[in-house]
């Protein structure tokens, strides 16, 4: 505190020689000039003192013989003068604290969390079309009605929140993993006579499980593709066993179908590789908006070459994202070489892509039961052929086909 | 005098110096400075002088009343 109270009304550091010092710092505190750091050099003494009383230390200093100098001048007083002559760099500093208190009275970046279903391209035009977008005034923003509007717009979005954090507009959102109450009305309407499900692909049913509707097929049984495993016409019996109505359901059942996935692919033994040549050049750039401006300037000469390009936005405080982005562009040379695979390599290759279709049907809850591939060399390539006998739910849903209605007409006259 | 229970230092003039450890020293009613140099510094004081010795010795402040000095202290004398 008392540190500022001095900074304020300004001191100096003197420095006093000569006859008697000590006497000169008596007098000093006789007539209440306060002084402090003082130390001594044996030949001199260094000392500070608030700058109204520099001015009153001179019949002091006449006084006790000694001579003064002042060695540093410190504090507001000081400043400000020193600032007099530097008149346009304060004026920067002004202006530089109004340009960032007028530009942080806008939106300056825009950020979605949450969205899967929808994008935030999707988002960000909507954004736009209700009047938000990078540049608004934040006083403008109406937060709560772009909820609203958001939540209108998108049926699948539950729950919204739009928040504003300096100046960065953060929008969260949660999506209904469930369909929607549209999808559901859909559905039941297209559904309102029935729905059955039918075999997708030819195979061997492996596991038959009905919730609802009456199973066609039994476990062990093969189907074709598009025949009907559970109908979803269920018959209503007299006494006598006779139908007497069919009730419409929409079947539903957990079916299994192992039937042969077939494989085909095929690695050309020819290839061509890059050959870096070790040559690089880098470019620092830095864009504004949608321009971007490289150092040094031309652009690469090379005939043919690979960019890695690494970028940063720059960002005020750590909160302001500026449209503003800096980096390198690195070239790196390369000369296109023809080469070719051995045998065993282009095997290797059709190996692993084997195991990444096997690894993406597991993805989707196929279960691979066999596997039986051959490689064999055709021309100039590898040829990996055969197939997989795979496990999988492989049944659509689909409304009561016309050939089912005629056969319960045909039962029920 | 100690049953008006009055404080000694303003009835006899006599000065306080308060020492913290062996590297701050305050003193109290003094009239001024005799001597000061790194080594010792010498107060005259209303009835007696004080000579404060150590090394490294710097006069943090001082006023009309107190002064606070900082250093390496070795001895404190009457004289």
């Amino acid at each position: 505190m008392i540190g500022i109270i001095r900074y304020l009304k300004g001191y100096v550091k003197i420095k006093v020689w000569g006859y008697s010092p000590e006497r000169f710092m008596n007098l000093c505190s006789n007539r209440g000039i306060v002084l402090w750091g003082l130390a001594g050099y044996g030949g001199y003494y260094t000392m500070y003192l608030a700058l109204s009383d520099f001015f009153a230390i001179r019949d002091i200093v006449r006084k006790t013989k000694t001579k003064v100098a002042v060695l540093e001048r410190r504090g507001l007083p000081f400043f400000m003068q020193d600032a007099r002559k530097r008149k346009m760099f304060f004026a920067g500093i002004a202006l530089c604290l109004l340009f960032l208190l007028g530009m942080s009275r806008f939106v300056w970046a825009i950020e979605f969390t949450g969205n899967r279903m929808v994008t935030d391209y999707e988002l960000y035009d909507f954004l736009v079309s209700k009047g938000v977008d990078y540049g608004t005034k934040k006083s403008a923003l109406n937060l709560e009605e772009l909820e609203a509007a958001i939540r209108e717009e998108f049926s699948q979005v539950t729950w919204t929140s739009a928040r504003l954090d300096g100046t960065k507009v953060t929008v969260q959102i949660k999506e209904n993993d469930l369909p929607t109450q549209e999808e559901r009305e859909e559905s039941q309407e297209k559904y309102a006579d029935g729905a059955e499900l039918v075999a997708a692909k030819a195979g061997v049913v492996e596991e038959i499980l009905t919730r609802s509707g009456v199973p066609m097929v039994k476990r062990g049984d093969e189907v074709e593709k598009g025949m009907v495993l559970v109908s979803g016409l269920v018959p209503v019996n007299n006494d006598d066993g006779t139908v007497r109505e069919w009730d419409r359901t929409v079947a539903d059942a957990d079916i299994l179908i192992r039937c042969s996935e077939p494989v085909h692919l095929t690695q050309p033994l020819a290839y061509q590789y890059k050959n870096y040549t070790g040559r690089e050049k880098t470019y620092h750039f830095f864009s504004l908006g949608e321009k971007r401006y490289s150092f040094p300037f031309g652009a690469c000469r090379y005939v043919k070459y690979d960019e890695v390009i690494e970028q940063k936005r720059f960002r005020l405080f750590g909160q302001i994202d500026l449209p503003v982005f800096s980096g390198t562009i690195r070239c790196r040379e390369y000369l296109p070489v023809d080469a070719l695979y051995d045998e065993e390599s282009a095997a290797l290759l059709l190996q692993k892509r084997l195991e990444k279709i096997i690894a993406s049907l597991e993805e989707k809850g196929v279960q691979i039961i066999q596997k039986d591939v051959t490689i064999g060399k055709k021309e100039n390539a590898l040829v990996m052929q055969g197939e997989l006998t795979v496990c999988e739910e492989a049944v659509i849903l689909q409304p009561v086909s016309q050939e089912m209605e005629e056969a319960t007409e045909e039962n029920n006259p | 005098m100690d049953s008006l229970k009055l404080p000694k230092d303003t009835m006899l003039g006599a000065s306080i110096v308060t020492v913290t450890g062996n590297s701050q020293v305050l003193v109290e009613n003094y009239r001024g400075i005799l001597e000061y140099t790194p080594d010792c510094i010498m107060l005259q004081g209303k009835t007696c002088r004080i000579a404060i010795c150590g090394s490294g010795l710097c006069i943090a402040y001082y006023t009309n009343e107190d002064m606070k000095i900082e250093g390496v202290i070795s001895e404190i004398r009457y004289l």
